[in-house]
């Protein structure tokens, strides 16, 4: 696999202000991403898994500057994407698309998807708006949708075609990076193969092109992505490549996270990992490993000390203090 | 003769009025449930199952009409009953765990009214003292910590799993024989998810109640039921074990669907099978087969007639292609 490093997030940090009071004076912050490094891979389709707050959407947001963090930098092609202004920021979104959750309140209910698409089109593209529709009538197409939609608004089409209508809309400019937050949970399985499917297929078409695909579906997640980065409560815990994750999970989050997916008959049986407890707030992080309060192997070391991250096998990071 | 089976349904129907015409979202299912045992009823949304559960258990709305054969209870025929006693079943007969703990509990009451409720309605002569101490018994039970505080709080306080445990609180509160989980852990994280569906085991393991498990989740049915039904489009397709629909699904809409979610039977990068179309309009289910349109194997019958029901060895299947072609 190629080792070229399109994207590298270094020391991100994103957090919210907690505001309390008639005065709306802030009284603490909501740590949603609290100092994550990742290196993306061009061309490679890296999963970022974790359970609800973790912090994985917060850096897809990020990373199309739909939210502003609060310290560290992305670097994109050797640009530090959080500085830029005007222009460049336009070029940008250019390059780096997001496909969102929901397909119902991610379209605009009053834009016909032709009107959608070739606005796209001719905002960033420059074209003129012949070729715009040309464009559209080829963009529904390729996501599997028939040319003759475009005329519909957002509500004539079902759940499965509105994501498509969405990832239409985000690969109209070509982009090189595609943001996949949660594109495909909302849709029920028949759909979701359709899903995953076009978006494994898009990438066959636009070589090079680069996802980061957030989910907290974790076969989908096995399924589809090259590595897999596990996040918790606001920071990465494990990186891997995803046969080596899956195959031997080395941080005790991520085992019990990878045994709490209910198996089908017929799978080898594994001794379930029940974890006890719920996910801390992040607004009042645990000191010490962020894990410890519900680790089943948690030592007085882990209540005080932060674990960093550390290559266990090639290519494999996690931080736990009991790794060699 | 043995003893009679817990629920047996034969041939419910049931359909809305609605300004577009007659929608049947359930047409034709039956099923039973053994004492004890955990039914899984899986399908995608709008196939029914949901509808199916409100059947049984009288809460749908009055453009509701609801038709069977048979709808046998506990030795009880639910159809003959009147509002009163259907009332008196609900709960301490049959009770629910609803998919989504937030809008199915009461904002505006604490925890203790909505647990209470349960015991001061179905024994009306209990002491508040004794209700107390009831539903801290039911919070311990079901794994919920300081149960005595958490009685005092309102639902918004409570993380979701919490919710959700309280719900089961009050779905066992009267001692219900037969409880249905709608989805019951559709909105919670795997962690989480895997607590309640361990919970739920354990529970009946300890009273012996039955389950009719309504989900869409292959991975959860296997956790937790011994017997799983599909449903498509209003009715049941097929009908086995857990092992037998998963090791070998006789239904083309069943295979399909096992197949097309990563992780089971389709290795990794490889292309996941897909059903063409969605799930048909409930105002114009297609003729003959109701999966015709997006079944690979359809044949010229399919598009005529409804397969029959083909039993053999513990299972039912609806295809053509079981057999059955030469039925009538």
């Amino acid at each position: 696999m190629q080792n070229n490093v399109v994207c590298s997030i270094e020391n991100l940090k994103v957090y919210f202000p907690i505001k309390a009071g008639l005065a709306q004076r802030t009284v603490g912050h909501i740590k949603a991403v609290d100092d994550v490094s990742l290196a993306i891979h061009g061309g490679e389709t890296l999963g970022l898994v974790g359970e609800s707050g973790c912090g994985k959407t917060t850096i897809g947001r990020a990373l199309v500057r739909l939210n502003e963090p609060t310290a560290g930098k992305i670097i994109y092609n050797g640009q530090n994407i959080l500085e830029l202004k005007g222009d460049e920021l336009r070029d940008l979104r250019r390059k780096l698309q997001i496909v969102f959750q929901d397909p119902y309140s991610s379209l605009n209910p009053r834009q016909t998807v032709r009107r959608m698409l070739s606005e796209v089109l001719t905002v960033q593209m420059g074209m003129d708006q012949k070729q715009a529709l040309e464009r559209t009538g080829e963009l529904l197409a390729q996501v599997g949708l028939s040319p003759a939609y475009a005329p519909r608004y957002p509500h004539e089409f079902s759940g499965g075609q509105r994501q498509r209508v969405a990832i239409a809309r985000a690969i109209a400019l070509q982009p090189e990076f595609l943001v996949c937050d949660e594109a495909v949970s909302a849709l029920d399985v028949s759909i979701q193969s359709q899903i995953i499917n076009l978006l494994m297929d898009l990438k066959e078409h636009y070589t090079d092109m680069t996802y980061l695909f957030i989910s907290h579906a974790l076969n989908v997640v096995e399924h589809i992505s090259d590595r897999v980065a596990v996040m918790y409560l606001g920071r990465v815990v494990e990186l891997s490549e995803t046969e080596e994750l899956f195959g031997h999970p080395a941080h005790p989050y991520t085992q019990a996270l990878l045994s709490a997916i209910p198996m089908l008959a017929g799978r080898e049986e594994r001794e379930p990992i029940v974890l006890k407890g719920e996910v801390p707030s992040a607004g009042n992080v645990p000191p010490g490993c962020r894990f410890h309060t519900r680790c089943p192997y948690a030592t007085e070391r882990c209540r005080t000390e932060e674990p960093q991250m550390r290559e266990c096998a090639p290519g494999h990071f996690a931080a736990c203090h009991l790794l060699k | 003769m043995q003893e009679e089976k817990l629920l047996i349904v034969k041939n419910l129907c049931t359909s809305f009025q609605t300004p577009e015409g007659v929608v049947r979202s359930v047409d034709g299912v039956s099923f039973d449930v053994e004492r004890g045992e955990t039914l899984a009823l899986v399908g995608e949304s709008g196939c029914g199952k949901t509808v199916t559960s409100l059947s049984l258990i009288g809460l749908l709305a009055d453009t509701a009409t609801v038709t069977a054969d048979v709808m046998r209870f506990d030795g009880k025929d639910l159809l003959t009953l009147d509002r009163e006693q259907r009332r008196l079943v609900r709960g301490s007969g049959i009770s629910m765990i609803f998919q989504e703990p937030m809008t199915s509990l009461n904002p505006v009451y604490r925890i203790d009214r909505q647990i209470g409720e349960v015991f001061t309605c179905h024994h009306p002569g209990m002491s508040r003292k004794e209700v107390h101490e009831r539903s801290v018994e039911m919070l311990r039970k079901v794994g919920v910590p300081n149960p005595e505080e958490r009685l005092k709080v309102y639902p918004h306080q409570l993380s979701g799993g919490l919710r959700q445990r309280v719900m089961i609180a009050i779905a066992l509160a009267a001692g219900a024989p037969l409880v249905i989980a709608d989805e019951p852990t559709t909105a919670l994280d795997v962690t989480i998810q895997a607590q309640i569906l361990q919970l739920l085991r354990e529970l009946q393991q300890g009273s012996g109640m039955s389950i009719i498990l309504i989900t869409h989740d292959f991975g959860v049915v296997s956790q937790l039921a011994q017997r799983v039904a599909v449903m498509y489009a209003g009715k049941i397709v097929e009908e086995g074990s857990v092992e037998d629909i998963f090791r070998d699904p006789q239904h083309p809409y069943t295979q399909l669907l096992i197949l097309s979610i990563p992780g089971i039977k389709v290795k990794r990068g490889g292309r996941l099978e897909s059903i063409s179309g969605a799930v048909p309009n409930p105002l114009r289910f297609p003729s003959g087969c109701r999966f015709h349109p997006r079944c690979p194997y359809a044949m010229e019958i399919c598009r005529q007639k409804a397969p029959p029901e083909i039993e053999k060895d513990g299972r039912r299947v609806s295809c053509f292609l079981r057999g059955g072609e030469h039925a009538e």
